[in-house]
């Protein structure tokens, strides 16, 4: 019987969720579009940030550091100044993010054997865009004047020149595929919070239209209803991690070193925590938008900050760390990337593995446990005033409300 | 052969906040009845059914389908119930024979017993041809033959619909009650609301529900015979003038505005008194279009035994 009830819910369910568009598109291209957007904006660089240049020099040394600042890609020149105070005013009106000053003697080697350093004042509000401006001009001017200490003294300017900057730097800042590959695998669960949300939506949506009445007034199993409903949930969502990993594999060339059965058992584990978690929310929250928000906090907020995906989670008080261990995404971000990467074997990850199958069971038997096959009256607010004279008409009308 | 009761209401109430919905009810059904549950809307119709149907706990008293508690024992309850609520309870992107066949499995009707149901309830409620069309298409009254269709599929021991008439156009409407008249010459036992007071005179015994309260509870006939009076329908050319002066006549028990026309009930033991009505109107110079008698209905019974019962609250 608990059988014909799971493969009538479930049938059901997948019919809602192939024969609803928006719902479809949620579950099977929504993770995988999500995580180009967010991949995208990871990996973004800074180009052509606008940049004044005060010359006081205005020599053949200074023509040529301007040249040199013109090709490059990160900055452009939008503004040539004769004072500084001048760059004030484009800074005030957001037009330009630094200003370089070139100084009156910029090219002439003094007697000590050091050279007028180039200044430069950067608008610090953005700090990552303004560290790429800094790292850029301090390369193209080091580079300039190692260039002029070489033409002035010959081989010997290597004695005099601070050893040349590599361009390492730069790509710390400009985050290329080399860190993509460490979020990917992470971003992979934060993705899969998509299934989770739907699912919430679709009890809450049921007992919203009225469905769940009816439902709730037949014999059927309350665990076949739950796990039913969930069943086309997990396979989507299956469906989505395989989706992401090709993704991966195929765009942005990320490393797959592990086994793909050990990924699927612990992908399957994580989904029916997340979607199991999504079930909960649903029992106690009846209506489609406010589970819809509270889903949004649970599966993308603490997952994006906490679950360990672009901060180390060794590095957050003990209390966060075992308060995120109750998200599925913490566990499940803590074994895909060695798994990923690595290619570690699940006899390795075995605590967080056992943390996912904990939570896969619990939440499943807290939503089952907490579920009533009743039908759910809210009651007037008692926080809504109305005046006195109104307030039987208004608590009669919304028990009629309540029992229509 | 004795009345066996199926339903069985002690002393039940329901709050909802500090607002009663229903009040100190007792009620018994018998097996094989059609039984109506009439009120205007608010008078606590739904949430009694949702009581009966155990989806909703009495604050006060018990409630026992077939010696079956609805609150420790709902699971046994909710199999030999079926329950049609007010509000479209099917899915409207399933088709007519996927929401049947989904009613179906939840009851566990499988096999030929399955195939020789689903025959029987098309034929019975004419949803043959539109077997394939998405209940969300369907018409009004068509929605509400397909959730009694599905509410039948496990041939239960009582049935339970709750306005299935609401909503639905006067020919669909009597449509419907000739389907519950069948089911209940077949013996079914149907508990069935309803706003409309007409659809009461085809209950075999009607309940009728005020603010929660019992007003009267008995077949629609005797419900009729204790209204100890007759009606006369009453078109004048000044109606607030003419109901000024029947005020003050000492034979009319009631007065009922309905439209533009006014419906008197008289004390019918007192001889001549549709003459003492004439004559004070005529008194008062008010100009009668028409005065003539009609039969008393369940809709001027019921507004009658309201306000005597509001009478009796306020004294």
């Amino acid at each position: 019987m608990i059988l014909t009830h799971f493969l009538a819910i479930s049938r059901k369910e997948l019919y809602h969720i192939v024969r609803d568009p928006g719902t479809l598109l949620l579950v099977t291209i929504g993770p995988v579009f999500l995580m180009v957007v967010f991949t995208y904006t990871l990996t973004s660089e800074v180009r052509n940030a606008p940049v004044a240049v005060i010359d006081q020099a205005k020599n053949t040394a200074s023509r040529d550091l301007i040249e040199q600042m013109d090709t490059s890609e990160v900055i452009a020149i939008t503004d040539r100044l004769d004072t500084p105070g001048e760059a004030n005013d484009l800074f005030d009106r957001n037009q330009i993010v630094a200003a370089v000053i070139i100084p009156e003697d910029y090219g002439t080697i003094k007697a000590d054997g050091t050279m007028s350093p180039v200044d430069g004042i950067i608008d610090g509000t953005e700090p990552v865009s303004a560290q790429a401006v800094i790292d850029e001009i301090s390369y193209i001017a080091q580079a300039d004047a190692e260039k002029i200490y070489v033409e002035a003294l010959g081989e010997d300017a290597t004695n005099f020149v601070r050893p040349p900057i590599t361009i390492d730097e730069e790509v710390l800042y400009n985050p290329e595929l080399d860190n993509l590959f460490d979020f990917y695998p992470g971003l992979v669960g934060m993705m899969l919070g998509l299934p989770a949300i739907a699912l919430a939506m679709a009890v809450a949506r049921e007992a919203e239209h009225g469905k769940l009445e009816q439902l709730v007034a037949t014999p059927i199993k309350k665990r076949a209803l739950l796990l039913g409903k969930m069943a086309p949930y997990v396979g989507f969502g299956m469906l989505d991690v395989y989706l992401l990993l090709v993704m991966g594999r195929l765009a942005y060339d990320v490393p797959f070193e592990g086994s793909i059965l050990a990924y699927t058992l612990v992908a399957i584990l994580f989904l029916v925590a997340n979607l199991g978690l999504g079930l909960l929310i649903a029992v106690f929250i009846r209506s489609q938008q406010v589970a819809m928000l509270v889903a949004i906090l649970v599966f993308f907020i603490p997952p994006f900050f906490m679950s360990g995906i672009f901060f180390p989670i060794d590095a957050m008080p003990w209390i966060v760390r075992e308060e995120m261990n109750a998200f599925p995404a913490t566990s499940f971000v803590a074994i895909s990337r060695p798994l990923f990467l690595q290619g570690t074997g699940l006899q390795h990850l075995w605590e967080s593995t056992a943390i996912l199958a904990l939570l896969a069971i619990g939440y499943l038997e807290l939503a089952v446990f907490a579920f009533r096959k009743k039908v759910i009256i809210d009651l007037p607010n008692p926080f809504h005033r109305v005046e006195k004279a109104e307030t039987d008409a208004v608590s009669q009308r919304s028990v009629e409300g309540a029992a229509q | 052969m004795p009345a066996e009761t199926l339903v069985e209401l002690q002393a039940v109430g329901r709050q909802f906040g500090n607002v009663a919905a229903i009040q100190n009810l007792t009620i018994m059904v018998n097996r094989g009845e059609l039984f109506g549950v009439i009120g205007p809307d608010g008078a606590g119709k739904t949430t009694l059914m949702r009581m009966i149907a155990a989806v909703l706990n009495p604050s006060q008293g018990t409630i026992t389908v077939g010696g079956n508690d609805t609150v420790a024992a709902a699971e046994a309850v909710k199999t030999m119930t079926g329950y049609m609520p007010q509000r479209f309870g099917l899915y409207a992107d399933l088709s007519v024979q996927e929401n049947l066949a989904f009613a179906a499995d939840v009851f566990g009707i499988t096999g030929k017993l399955r195939r020789e149901r689903m025959a029987q309830l098309y034929t019975f409620s004419q949803l043959g041809p539109f077997k394939a069309r998405p209940a969300g298409l369907l018409s009004g009254g068509m929605k509400k033959k397909l959730g009694l269709a599905t509410a039948l599929i496990h041939q239960p021991e009582l049935l339970l619909l709750d306005e299935p008439t609401t909503g639905v156009d006067p020919l669909a409407r009597r449509g419907f009650w000739d389907l519950l008249s069948n089911l209940h010459a077949n013996g079914t036992t149907t508990i069935v609301t309803t706003p409309y007071m007409d659809e009461a005179e085809r209950c075999s015994r009607v309940v009728l529900l005020y603010e929660g309260q019992i007003i009267a509870c008995d077949e629609p006939a005797a419900i009729k015979a204790r209204v100890l009076g007759e009606v006369v329908t009453l078109e004048a050319k000044d109606m607030r003038a003419a109901r000024r002066v029947l005020e003050e006549v000492k034979s009319i028990l009631d007065l009922q505005p309905y439209g533009n026309r006014l419906n008197i009930i008289y004390d019918a033991e007192e001889a001549g008194a549709i003459d003492h009505i004439r004559t004070a109107l005529e008194d008062a110079n008010i100009a009668i279009t028409s005065l003539k008698s009609v039969p008393m209905r369940m809709e001027e019974a019921f507004t009658y035994l309201v306000n005597q019962h509001r009478l009796q609250e306020t004294v």
